[in-house]
């Protein structure tokens, strides 16, 4: 008799938890159980690492929102928390929510991982969640990801403003759909965001120890 | 009925083809009516309506046909604008003009013509609007004289809309209403009747749903009688050009349209035979724009622009709302909805009457893992 008693008590205690958690995330209300305890697989082991949670639940919700099957929302889920994962390695060592959300989002549009290290290395204290967006706009608007990686974290290195970013990303959206060629309007553009930067500094004749 | 309702509707294709239209919708269906104090009659329903949106003036014109055995018929028209001020872009005068013949067995046959004019206030997701109306009545050479005074208020709520009139209505017609249930015998001099009405609307994916109810207090000589009716209609959108819709209820004697207290039961299929406007020329985009302004505290606002007809559904989701579907607002000329959103990458996307979900024409595509489509705003 105890231990029955024992046993409905831990089911009980375990479906509360599994409520608890479900409601705390607002997981949608329409999906069914077997979705919702996927799901919730998915949340516990992100948070158990640190991700931010609600990401994912919001991609679930994105996916019954949408009408997805429940395996294809599990899949993405799943898929978000890897690149999640990713990109807060990358963007180490203390990326915000943002941060990390916009580093997964250039990660599912084809921007390397590697490149979210370098752009973390040329902007080391200020949030990286614009020029990750503005290099995710570029790279779905298809220019090649490496070349534009390349002009933004340049931009960054060199002083560029998150306005200035953002609006090199219009203007190249802007000459796309007047017809011109993707990189031929980066490159026009980032010259011109490039003249309002203040110049590199000149190289030093005494930055190189081994030469006299 | 041959002759007003070829009259009607060659109106009707004159004006249409005058005054190249943004968009011409056909009702045609059945239905079942049922006047104070007679059975039922099988009906069939033909209604066309033209609409003509520009900047700051929307005009519009119906027609429609309604025909039962036993001769009861009525052949109704409608020509109404709207206009916009420049300098006040809140405040908006309506004023049209109806006219119906009609032959109907609880009433004689005859005509009636009425003017209408109404000003409305906007004030965000709702507004207020007060009017008048003044019409005629003729049976057989008498001519009997309606007018009205109406005021009111709307509002938009998520995806319920509902709308509070109250109209009272003084009445020269005896006829109309001693055929109605208000009041029981005809006496003489004019009627005076208060009309309290609610309207709410739902909305869901494919399918609107419709409730009005209307308590009316009336005063004839002598003869004081209340009463109430009730209307329930819901439209299923096949197509972004295709809807079924189904009506019952009461609908209580009107005057100034000649309208008698009948019951009825409807089914039609309303179809869009023509738009000129984005929604239909260019149906993938639907000429849906989006734009980011900052704002003071470090944010920005994302303003969504759809110009799809003023008569649409169009909503809006994606991760400002969770991708729960927000409905947009009527404003100007076109549908809009502003949200407010933080620094970094957002995506959203519109629809328009339940149809698939589409990134605005200027943002940047992206698809998502569920086979749908998005735009990316980047929000500096």
């Amino acid at each position: 008799m105890t231990l029955r008693r024992l046993f409905l008590i831990s089911l009980a205690s375990g479906a509360a938890a599994s409520v608890a958690h479900a409601q705390a995330a607002r997981l949608d209300a329409s999906a069914d159980l077997g979705l919702r305890r996927a799901v919730e697989r998915e949340v516990v082991a992100a948070r158990a690492i640190g991700l931010p949670e609600r990401l994912l639940i919001a991609k679930a919700n994105e996916g019954i929102a949408k009408r997805a099957t429940p395996k294809r929302i599990t899949d993405a889920v799943a898929a978000l928390g890897k690149r999640l994962q990713v990109a807060r390695d990358q963007l180490a060592p203390n990326p915000s929510e943002d941060e990390i959300a916009a580093g997964a989002d250039a990660l599912y549009v084809g921007v390397p991982a590697p490149i979210l290290k370098k752009m973390r290395a040329a902007w080391p204290d200020r949030s990286l969640a614009l020029p990750l967006g503005v290099l995710t706009e570029l790279v779905a608007k298809g220019l090649p990801a490496n070349r534009a990686a390349q002009v933004v974290t340049d931009l960054m290195a060199r002083g560029a403003t998150n306005v200035q970013l953002y609006a090199l990303a219009q203007s190249v959206q802007g000459d796309v759909a007047a017809g011109w060629a993707p990189e031929a309007a980066l490159d026009l553009r980032a010259r011109g965001v490039m003249s309002l930067l203040p110049p590199a500094p000149a190289a030093s004749a005494f930055t190189n120890p081994r030469r006299p | 009925m041959r002759g007003p309702a070829a009259v009607c509707l060659l109106f009707a294709a004159h004006v249409a083809a005058a005054q190249a239209p943004d968009e011409i919708r056909m009702e045609a269906g059945v239905a079942s009516l049922r006047q104070a104090g007679n059975t039922s009659r099988g009906a069939g329903v033909l209604g066309v309506t033209w609409r003509r949106s520009r900047e700051r003036v929307v005009t519009t014109a119906s027609g429609s046909l309604t025909s039962a055995r036993d001769s009861t018929g009525t052949a109704v028209g409608l020509l109404a604008a709207r206009y916009q001020f420049a300098r006040f872009p809140k405040w908006r005068v309506e004023t049209g003009i109806s006219g119906a013949v009609f032959g109907l067995t609880s009433l004689r046959g005859g005509g009636t013509a009425a003017l209408f004019t109404r000003v409305q206030r906007a004030h965000g997701p709702g507004g207020l609007w007060a009017g008048a109306s003044s019409g005629t009545t003729n049976r057989f050479g008498h001519n009997m004289q309606s007018s009205s005074l109406d005021a009111g208020a709307w509002g938009e709520f998520g995806r319920t809309s509902a709308t509070v009139t109250g109209v009272m209505t003084r009445s020269y017609d005896t006829d109309l209403m001693a055929a109605s249930s208000l009041p029981s015998r005809r006496p003489v001099g004019a009627f005076v009747v208060r009309d309290a009405t609610l309207t709410l609307q739902q909305s869901f994916a494919a399918l609107d749903l419709l409730a009005i109810g209307t308590v009316r207090a009336g005063e004839g000589v002598a003869t004081r009688v209340n009463d109430r009716a009730m209307t329930f209609a819901a439209a299923f959108y096949l197509s972004p050009v295709a809807a079924l819709t189904v009506s019952s209820g009461r609908q209580l004697a009107d005057p100034l349209r000649a309208l008698p207290d009948s019951k009825f039961l409807s089914v039609s299929l309303r179809i869009l035979l023509l738009r000129r406007d984005p929604t239909v020329l260019r149906i993938d985009r639907y000429g849906a724009i989006a734009f980011v302004r900052r704002s003071p505290d470090g944010g920005a606002v994302l303003t969504l622009r759809v110009l799809a007809n003023s008569s649409a559904r169009v909503e809006a989701y994606g991760t400002f709302s969770d991708w729960q579907p927000v409905p947009m607002q009527w404003v100007l000329d076109a549908w809009e909805l502003q949200v407010p959103l933080p620094t970094g990458p957002h995506r959203v996307a519109v629809r328009v009457n339940g149809s698939q979900w589409r990134a605005p024409a200027n943002l940047t595509r992206v698809t998502d893992e569920f086979g749908g489509e998005a735009g990316l705003v980047v929000v500096p």
